[in-house]
């Protein structure tokens, strides 16, 4: 199963145009000003091979300048475990591009490492009454609630479209329960297209709370999840978890193949009139650049925790912020709500991450990840923040 | 780029745009990256005012700040000067439906939302319509100016103080016109929309007639939402809604519809009258 899942993937990079998808969408929206040119080389041959486009030249006998080519080659690519290798590290994290088709005219989707999708249940959901969305200081305040039409809708509408993208896509899976969630998974099998599942751990749950603040619930969730499928699974893991590091070991043990952090984290505010709270929801998600620290703080401890690869997500809108996310032990990086305001952002991300690795004189991605982490492991945040020595 | 208030706090921003301008048509909006102290993260939407595609510039009306101290534009494009570039999405969403047959368009705005309506003023005179535009606000110095309406429209102005024309509600207005008027369309504030929605939803009976050119029972059953069930609609309104992403995917924009919510973003922001579900949006 490893390898079928990679092969397939493989097969369809080699065959597919580059955006197979923009002409079947009727374009509702024309970006105004793209921000560059598509790049000369296609998603299906990202700039991660041998040195092809130099050695071709010098046979030649003209020796175009390594910059003219895109510069010298830089391997990014990422491999997430169970046959999931990702083109690059940065990811379309869960929200922002919907199922991917709806922006599919609109950013490059095949030039992104992967693409998760919209926090999707077993059955319909309308999520929470408006107010959805206030903006705060840094980051925005979001109460959509998994809004979605059910997994047999999305597979139906979506599944035939994402098995012909270059793109991996990801699909993000909420539950009331574990056993809903294992159903969900049986669901997918033989459905084409979907190259991993991210188990959205922040939603449902019982009266304790939510499957992620706890370590024999959030292994219990994957669990449900790993009996049911083969398909790599990736735990979505929150910052709310009183130790986190218990939580990620405890969704390694159960059988996770990746974790992700962070989803996000529960705010409020008061509404305009201070009558009530702004969101109809009252409590929404703190996402955007005022998460970062705290989800910079999550990488760090749980890559120290956990032996399988981390994916990184929470407020991430410059390619500094992806080199952060790395430092402290993220072998790929999620944008989110930045992608709102700048939908081309994660692709052009890719390409200025390419861009840091030449300067910094690396080779390979993979040699930036973990360099902040101490050489032993530290105290866990919760014995205290500020205060502990 | 240009920019000049036309009423207190009220300013037109003229932007050189030529790809948004040609495809543009009423009802449709464009998603500006403001510049704005702090960085926050999202696009703001506003509703194309005019577009002329000879010249490639698109308008849109933005809130500024009016003081005793002098008026100022909006702090975003206050910085701005001629040549300095703007990075906006565009055209976003659907236009409105205009039925090829109808004669008689009556308009509806409210304050600022007039700007949702402005595009459609053009677009109707062009193609020969006749359009009466009822406007309310709340005194006589707020008033959108006429002169920055074409000639052929006939301009009916309420004030809530009574300053100028109709004193009351722009909505007293529209029994005066039902009859007259073929179709309906507004911008304003959700008490308004709600209404005219309820004003509308009794035209029928009121005037005992059918509505464009269906008999009753006859044809196929049109979907809710699609451009032919919005046609037969007799009003339509443009909602005004905080846009996310303008690409249907953030789902920030949904407003409660009658089968399920809706985005105002990709579905609308135009909207049949009968396809929103008045009691829960507010």
């Amino acid at each position: 199963m490893v390898l079928s899942v990679k092969a397939k993937r493989k097969g369809v990079a080699a065959n597919s145009r580059r955006t197979p998808t923009v002409r079947r969408i009727k374009p509702a929206i024309t970006p105004v000003a793209r921000s560059r040119p598509p790049a000369p080389l296609g998603p299906s041959t990202p700039r991660t091979g041998p040195a092809a486009p130099s050695g071709a030249a010098v046979s030649s006998g003209v020796a175009p300048s390594l910059d003219a080519l895109g510069g010298r080659p830089v391997d990014l690519a990422v491999d997430l475990g169970r046959g999931l290798v990702l083109a690059n590290p940065v990811i379309g994290a869960s929200g922002p591009f919907g199922y991917g088709v709806e922006v599919a005219d609109l950013v490059d989707l095949p030039r992104l490492g992967a693409l998760v999708t919209r926090s999707t249940s077993l059955k319909p959901r309308a999520g929470q009454p408006g107010p959805r969305v206030v903006e705060i200081p840094a980051g925005l305040l979001l109460g959509i609630g998994p809004q979605n039409p059910g997994l047999e809708m999305v597979l139906e509408r979506y599944a035939g479209v994402w098995a012909r993208w270059a793109v991996p896509v990801i699909l993000s899976l909420c539950a009331d329960t574990a056993g809903e969630l294992g159903e969900a998974v049986r669901r997918l099998d033989g459905e084409p297209g979907i190259a991993a599942l991210e188990l959205n751990l922040s939603c449902g749950g019982s009266a304790r709370g939510v499957p992620g603040l706890d370590p024999d619930a959030a292994a219990a969730w994957v669990a449900a999840a790993r009996r049911a499928t083969d398909l790599p699974v990736i735990a979505k893991l929150t910052a709310q978890a009183a130790d986190v590091r218990a939580v990620a070991r405890a969704v390694e043990d159960a059988g996770a193949d990746a974790v992700s952090a962070v989803n996000t984290l529960p705010g409020l505010l008061p509404a305009a009139d201070r009558r009530g709270p702004a969101l109809g929801s009252a409590y929404g998600g703190i996402c955007g650049p005022a998460l970062r620290p705290i989800a910079l703080r999550v990488v760090w401890e749980v890559t120290q925790a956990v032996d399988v690869p981390v994916i990184g997500i929470g407020g991430v809108a410059a390619v500094g912020d992806v080199l952060d996310f790395l430092a402290v032990g993220a072998s790929a990086v999620g944008v989110g709500v930045a992608a709102l305001a700048d939908p081309m952002l994660p692709v052009r991300l890719a390409d200025e991450l390419a861009d840091a690795c030449r300067e910094l004189g690396v080779a390979a991605v993979a040699e930036l990840v973990g360099t902040a982490l101490p050489s032993r492991p530290g105290p866990p945040s919760n014995r205290g923040a500020e205060y502990a020595r | 780029m240009e920019s000049r208030e036309i009423s207190p706090g009220q300013w037109l921003l003229a932007w050189h745009a030529p790809a948004v301008a040609t495809a543009a048509r009423a009802g449709q909006a464009v998603h500006v990256r403001t510049v704005e102290a702090g960085g926050l993260p999202l696009r703001r939407p506003f509703a194309i005012a005019t577009a002329d595609a000879a010249s490639g510039t698109l308008t849109i009306q933005a809130a500024g700040s009016h003081g005793p101290s002098g008026s100022s534009p909006p702090a975003w494009a206050a910085g701005l000067r001629p040549g300095d570039r703007l990075d906006l999405l565009g055209p976003v969403g659907r236009a409105v439906d205009v039925d090829p047959r109808s004669r008689h368009l009556l308009l509806v705005a409210e304050g600022a939302a007039i700007a949702s309506l402005r595009l459609l003023v053009d677009e109707a005179v062009r193609d020969g319509r006749s359009v009466v535009l009822l406007y309310g606000a709340p005194t006589a110095a707020s008033v959108y100016p006429s002169s920055l309406l074409p000639d052929e429209v006939e301009y009916v102005v309420a004030t809530a103080d009574g300053s100028l024309g109709h004193p009351g509600p722009v909505a007293d207005l529209v029994l005066d016109y039902e009859a007259w008027a073929d179709q309906s369309f507004a911008a304003g504030p959700p008490a308004l929309l709600a209404r005219l929605a309820t004003l509308a939803g009794g035209r029928r009976q009121r005037l005992g007639v059918a509505t464009l050119g269906r008999k009753r029972g006859g044809g196929r059953p049109v979907p809710p939402g699609s451009p032919e069930a919005r046609r037969k609609a007799f009003l339509q309104v443009v909602l005004e809604s905080p846009v996310g992403c303008a690409a249907g995917t953030c789902l920030a924009c949904v407003v409660p519809g009658t089968s399920g919510p809706v985005r105002a973003c990709r579905e609308g922001p135009p909207f049949a009258a009968d396809e929103i579900d008045w009691e829960r949006w507010s």
